[in-house]
C-alpha cells in the first residue's frame, strides 16, 4: 500500500471548539499554569506566537499568601513543589497583568483558584465585572486545588464536589470552562462525562499528583509545605494512562500533560488521546520546545498521510481494564 | 528563558570539602558579569532527558583564566549527582548570573561573615572579594566534626578563621553562632548563610548582641544603615527553578519583604526570617 505523502507544513494544527462557547487556538499547545506566571513577565521567556493557549497562574478572590521555604526541590526523575497558589488577588493580578492578557498573541485562559463554592462565584463575577480589562478566552477550574468542603483534600478527590463546583462556574460565565486534574483523580473516564454534563469543555488531565518526601536528616520533609506536587518524567506513565483512560470516554477534549520534555513525549500524548499538550518545568530549560513540538506533530501527521495533527488523536488508544 | 544559555566547558571537578563538590568551568562570555553573591544556573540532563536549571553558586572567578567555579548544591532527595561524575571537556549550558550582588558599603571596613558547610559555597567569593579590596574579614564556620569544614586553603590567608564544631573535635564547641557577641561590636557588617537552623540561631544571637536592630556600643542603629545595606544579611539558598522569577518556586515572603531569590536574593534582612521559613530544610 502506498500513503501519499503530506507536506509538514501544509498539516493544519489548529484546534477548535465549537458550539455555544467556541474556543479557536491556532496550536495545540498550551503553557501550564504556574510555569510561566501571569503573563506579563512572558515576553522574556517564551514567544507566545508559538503557543495556543496560556494558562495563567492561579487566581484567587483575595491574595493568598505562599508556602514557606523550601518552596521546590529536586527528587528522581522530577521535581517537588509547593508554592501555595500564591497570588495577590484578582484585581491586582488584572491591574497588573490585564493589558497583557489583552495583547497576547494568543489564547489566554485564567486558571481559578477557589476553596469553596461561594468565592468561585465571587473570583468569577469578578472577573466578568472587568472583562473588558480582562480578555480572557477562557477559564481553567483547577481541581487540584484543596477544597473547604472535602476537609483539605483536593477538589478531584469527590467526584461529587468537584461536579458541584463546575456547576457553579458554568452558572456563572458563558466562557469555555477548562476542568483540570491530576492523574491522582479517581476513574479519568467517569469524572469526564461527569465534567461534560456539568458543563466543561475541556479536561485537563495535566495537574500534578501528590507526593511527599523526607529532608536528608530525615528529621522534617524536603518542604516546608508537607506534601507537594510532582512534575518531570516520574509523572510522566501515571499521566499518560489517566489522559487514555479519560479519552476512551470521548465525552471532552483532553489537554494531556506532565513530564513532557521533548516532541517525542508530546506525541505520546497524542496517541493517548490528548488533543492539546499542556508543557510545564521543561519550558524552563527548553524555550524552544512548544515550536518543536508542533513542528514534530506536523511531520508525525504528515508520514501518516494525514493532513491534520487532530489525525494523531488517540491512535494508541486502548480500553482501559485497571479502572 | 530570560538571557540564552551559553555553553560551558568543564576543566575540573573539585571538592569545598568532603561530599561538596564544585565544578570549574570555562565560561569566559560570563565571567565579567559575575560578583558575589551571583549564582549560575546548570541546565543539565538527568538520566531521561529532564533537564531542570540548576542553582549553582559562583565561588570563585579567575579573569585571566576566563574560567569560573560553582558550587553543587546537595540534592533535597540525597540523591547522586551526575554533574559531579562528568569529566574535563564535558560541555554544559549555563545561564546567569543568577540573583544580585551582596550588598557591601563602600564605608564597612570589617565584615563578619557565618557559615556552616551548606553555606560556605555562598560566602567564599565574597571573602575573597573583600580581602582584595583591603577589608578586614572574619569568618565564623561551623561543621558537625572537624572533617566536614571547609579546607582554610580555600580563602585568602588574611581572613580570620574560627571554627565551631558541635562534636567539638576543632575549636569551639557548639554553633558559630555562639561567638557572635565577641565579634558584633567589631563588625561593621554580618554576613550568615547555611540551613535555617544556623541562620535562626545568627539572627537570635545578632540581635541579643544589638546587631540588629538596636543602637550598638559605636551607636549604629537598625536593619538598614542610613543610605547603606543592612547590618545582618541572611543568603538564602533555593536548588531549581525558572531563573526569571515567575514561576514562584524561591520567593521568600514575610512580613516584611518579598524576595525572589533568583531575582533579587540570596541576601535577605534578618527581620523576616522566622514567618518566612516554615520548617529547616
Amino acid at each position: 500500500m502506498t500513503v501519499e505523502r503530506t507536506s509538514p507544513s501544509s498539516v493544519e494544527a489548529r484546534f477548535s471548539l465549537s458550539g455555544q462557547r467556541p474556543l479557536q487556538l491556532e496550536r495545540p499547545v498550551v503553557t501550564a499554569s504556574g510555569v510561566l506566571g501571569f503573563g506579563a513577565e512572558v515576553a522574556e521567556l517564551v514567544d507566545l506566537r508559538d503557543v495556543g493557549l496560556f494558562v495563567t497562574r492561579g487566581v484567587s478572590l483575595a491574595a493568598r499568601g505562599g508556602a514557606g521555604l523550601p518552596r521546590m526541590v529536586e527528587v528522581p526523575g522530577g521535581m517537588m513543589h509547593a508554592i501555595g497558589r500564591e497570588n495577590p488577588g484578582v484585581d491586582e493580578v488584572i491591574d497588573r497583568h490585564g493589558a497583557a492578557w489583552r495583547t497576547a498573541p494568543c489564547a489566554i485562559a485564567i486558571s481559578l483558584v477557589a476553596a469553596d463554592l461561594p468565592s468561585l462565584g465571587k473570583l468569577i463575577a469578578r472577573l466578568e465585572s472587568r472583562a473588558d480589562l480582562v480578555g480572557a478566552d477562557a477559564y481553567e477550574l483547577d481541581l487540584t486545588v484543596s477544597s473547604d468542603a472535602l476537609g483539605g483534600r483536593r477538589w478531584e478527590s469527590s467526584l461529587e464536589e468537584s461536579t458541584r463546583f463546575i456547576d457553579a462556574a458554568r452558572d456563572s460565565t458563558e466562557l469555555p470552562l477548562i476542568v483540570k486534574v491530576s492523574p491522582d483523580v479517581v476513574g479519568p473516564a467517569q469524572f469526564a462525562g461527569a465534567a461534560a454534563d456539568a458543563g466543561a469543555d475541556l479536561l485537563s488531565v495535566s495537574g500534578s499528583p501528590v507526593g511527599f518526601l523526607p529532608n536528608r536528616t530525615r528529621a522534617a520533609s524536603a518542604l516546608a509545605e508537607g506534601e507537594g506536587e510532582l512534575s518531570g518524567p516520574l509523572i510522566r506513565p501515571r499521566a499518560l494512562a489517566a489522559v487514555a483512560n479519560a479519552a476512551t470516554s470521548g465525552a471532552l477534549p483532553i489537554i494531556g500533560g506532565g513530564g513532557i520534555g521533548s516532541p517525542a513525549d508530546a506525541l505520546d500524548y497524542f496517541a493517548a488521546g490528548a488533543h492539546l499538550i499542556s508543557l510545564g518545568s521543561a519550558l524552563w530549560a527548553d524555550a524552544d520546545l512548544p515550536r518543536a513540538v508542533i513542528e514534530s506533530a506536523r511531520r508525525a501527521a504528515a508520514s501518516r498521510g494525514g493532513s491534520r495533527v487532530a489525525d494523531l488523536v488517540g491512535t494508541a488508544l486502548y480500553r482501559s481494564t485497571t479502572r | 528563558m530570560g538571557a540564552p544559555p551559553v555553553t560551558a566547558q568543564l576543566i575540573a571537578v573539585g571538592e569545598l570539602s568532603p561530599g561538596r563538590n564544585t565544578l570549574l568551568l570555562r565560561v569566559p562570555e560570563l565571567i565579567a558579569t559575575l560578583r558575589p553573591g551571583h549564582a549560575l544556573h546548570l541546565v543539565h540532563a538527568e538520566a531521561g532527558g529532564y533537564r531542570l536549571r540548576r542553582v549553582a553558586p559562583v565561588t570563585k572567578i579567575d579573569l585571566l583564566a576566563g574560567s569560573v567555579e560553582v558550587a553543587l548544591l546537595p540534592r533535597a532527595d540525597g540523591g547522586r549527582d551526575s554533574l559531579a561524575e562528568l569529566t574535563a571537556g564535558a560541555q554544559i549550558a549555563v545561564v546567569g548570573p543568577i540573583g544580585q550582588p551582596i550588598e557591601i558599603d563602600s564605608a564597612s571596613q570589617q565584615l563578619l561573615i557565618v557559615s556552616d558547610g551548606e553555606g560556605f559555597a555562598w560566602v567564599r567569593l565574597l571573602a575573597a572579594s573583600l580581602i582584595s579590596a583591603g577589608r578586614s574579614v572574619v569568618l565564623l564556620v561551623e561543621a558537625r566534626t572537624a572533617v566536614e569544614l571547609p579546607a582554610a586553603s580555600l580563602l585568602p590567608e588574611q581572613v580570620e578563621i574560627v571554627v565551631a564544631t558541635a562534636d567539638g573535635s576543632l575549636g569551639h564547641q557548639g554553633s558559630a553562632a555562639d561567638l557572635i557577641s565577641t565579634y558584633s561590636d567589631w563588625a561593621d557588617q554580618v554576613i550568615a548563610s547555611g540551613e535555617r537552623g544556623l541562620l535562626n540561631a545568627v539572627t537570635s544571637a545578632a540581635r541579643a548582641a544589638s546587631a540588629i536592630d538596636r543602637t550598638t556600643a559605636k551607636g549604629r542603629r537598625s536593619t538598614r544603615r542610613a543610605g547603606g545595606s543592612p547590618r545582618l544579611q541572611l543568603l538564602i539558598s533555593h536548588e531549581i527553578g525558572c531563573g526569571s522569577g515567575v514561576c514562584g518556586g524561591c520567593t521568600f515572603s514575610s512580613a516584611n519583604e518579598s524576595v525572589r531569590l533568583c531575582r533579587e536574593g540570596p541576601a535577605v534582612s534578618a527581620l523576616g526570617l522566622s514567618a518566612g521559613t516554615r520548617r529547616d530544610s
